[in-house]
């Protein structure tokens, strides 16, 4: 019976989650419009006066795809989502519900993902729209490679997240290590410059490191459109989500049972 | 005059109380600014100026930005916490004190760390830029100081000014999630607008030169841009004046 349960309990909390990014619209509509046109712009100003052998559109494209995949890595709120409730004593009813506690938190980050999805399908339609050279009949295979490599790195995004809001098991706050991790998602995801632009040695950091997967290699795919970079990302995003995975079940499992509020 | 004593002695008791977050801050600093001077030097690679800055030029830029956040950060904590207690019912207290809101409204509860550490920064910005403060005449040092805190008043007036919102909307206003995100084009020079557009923004939003006018009269000595801030501040000032008398018609306190 439990088993029939589960998968229609965390689409319940998938929506649940798509429910609360919706449920501030104003916050939605100024967090599609400022926080990608104004970074976006930021690039295409510093780029326009480059010399041009260096910058081109397939750089302009990189930065469209790159912000909006950084938009849509929203592990921000689950942080402070979990954190606040394992402060405030609030996460023993989140683990009397019949859902795994990492699950249903892993079902409303995606639930709340799918509200962004918009916002990432946004630049790849312009990308086949102005390039005469691809033709629409691609598409759809596009797309779904696009989306595969996306499910993976929000998979890796949630993960960090979640392995640092376990931090406040520790500490009690995570305010400090939500902005430092902010600032590392954004430049190691590769949102600042493409990893092929660092020197060599620091391309190596820049193309491994776990924030590459769900930013930097992915926009790599979509303006290459090369299967080599989709292997690449793909392996990647399913080694670190492997990984990640390893690290977080034993850590969980043994704070969850440390852990004593009300009923002690 | 008491009454404002009485708050900022409040506020620097309330700093020394947490001392940690000092450290704490200092670490992010470190972090954020270290990443965006990465960036900005790894763009050179590709060309030896952008819009007419050079390396150590633009990272002076990107420098005097934090200096100019850190002291905005202190009394934006305050514009904050002010309207979080409007839109929570709780600002009734504040308006029936014998002191004019707009104290409250900026040292209430400012942040004294911010101020302290920006203040610090900016102190130290001869010793981390020899190369252009060595060549700078005394007016223009005077005229990048002056700068500096019209730049502050700016981005003030511009969070306050979308802040004020909160009075007719009665909910929170991501006021701070939308200025986070313009500091981002905060770094870039004014140069690289081409001449109308950048004076046009000048004018209109002059947030988004902060930092990079009071560094163009440091370096370059442009005068002119720093007159047409100044008009900016004019502009702002005017816009702030009438944003928020109209949006304060639409406070409802508890006494109706």
């Amino acid at each position: 019976m439990f088993r029939s349960l589960i998968p229609s309990a965390l689409v319940i909390f998938a929506r649940n989650g798509m429910r609360l990014v919706l449920l501030d619209r104003t916050l939605l509509g100024i967090d599609y419009f400022f926080a990608t046109s104004l970074p976006l712009l930021m690039q295409i100003i510093i780029w326009w006066s480059m010399p041009s052998s260096i910058s081109g559109p397939s750089m302009i494209f990189y930065f469209a795809y790159a912000i909006a995949l950084n938009r849509t890595n929203n592990g921000y709120s689950t942080i402070e989502d979990v954190s606040y409730s394992i402060v405030s004593g609030r996460i023993e009813t989140a683990l009397m519900k019949p859902v795994n506690y990492p699950l249903q938190k892993l079902a409303e980050f995606m639930g709340g993902s799918i509200v962004y999805l918009p916002l990432v399908i946004a630049p790849a339609i312009a990308d086949f729209a102005f390039n005469p050279e691809l033709s629409f009949s691609r598409f759809p295979v596009f797309l779904g490679m696009y989306l595969l490599l996306i499910t993976l790195g929000q998979l890796v995004c949630f993960l960090i997240s979640f392995l640092i809001s376990l931090l406040t098991f520790r500490t009690g706050r995570t305010d400090l290590v939500l902005t430092i991790y902010l600032s590392c998602a954004a430049f190691f995801g590769g949102i600042l410059l493409p990893p092929d632009l660092w020197p060599e040695g620091a391309r190596v950091i820049m193309e491994w490191n776990p924030f590459a997967f769900t930013v930097a290699s992915i926009s790599q795919f979509a303006i290459t459109k090369d299967f080599s970079q989709f292997w690449f990302a793909l392996r990647g995003g399913a080694f670190y989500t492997v990984l990640l995975s390893l690290v977080c079940i034993p850590i969980w499992n043994r704070v969850s049972r440390q852990y004593t509020a009300i009923g002690g | 005059m008491n009454y404002i004593r009485y708050l900022i002695a409040k506020n620097i008791r309330l700093a020394f109380a947490y001392r940690l977050e000092f450290i704490g801050m200092l670490l992010v600093l470190a972090v954020s600014y270290g990443f965006r001077v990465t960036y900005l030097n790894r763009l050179f690679a590709f060309t030896d100026n952008v819009g007419g800055w050079s390396r150590v030029e633009l990272i002076f830029i990107a420098y005097t930005l934090i200096v100019v956040s850190l002291i905005t950060d202190a009394f934006d904590t305050s514009i904050h916490a002010f309207f979080r207690k409007v839109y929570q019912g709780e600002s009734e207290p504040y308006f029936i004190r014998p002191v004019h809101i707009f104290h409250y409204l900026f040292l209430g509860w400012m942040k004294v760390s911010s101020l302290v550490i920006g203040g610090v920064l900016g102190a130290l910005s001869p010793l981390f830029f020899p190369e252009i403060w060595a060549n700078a005449e005394p007016f223009r040092i005077i005229c990048y100081i002056a700068l500096v805190f019209v730049g502050v008043a700016v981005n003030l007036l511009l969070i306050t000014i979308l802040s004020s919102l909160t009075f007719v909307f009665k909910r929170r206003v991501p006021s701070d999630f939308i200025f986070g995100e313009m500091t981002r084009i905060m770094v870039l020079p004014e140069s690289l607008y081409g001449k109308n557009v950048g004076r046009g923004l000048l004018l209109m939003v002059p947030s988004i030169f902060c930092s990079a006018i009071p560094s163009a009269v440091l370096v370059q000595g442009k005068y002119d841009l720093g007159i047409w801030m100044l008009a900016g501040l004019g502009v702002t000032a005017l816009l702030f004046k009438l944003i928020y008398q109209a949006t304060f018609r639409h406070y409802e306190g508890l006494g109706g």
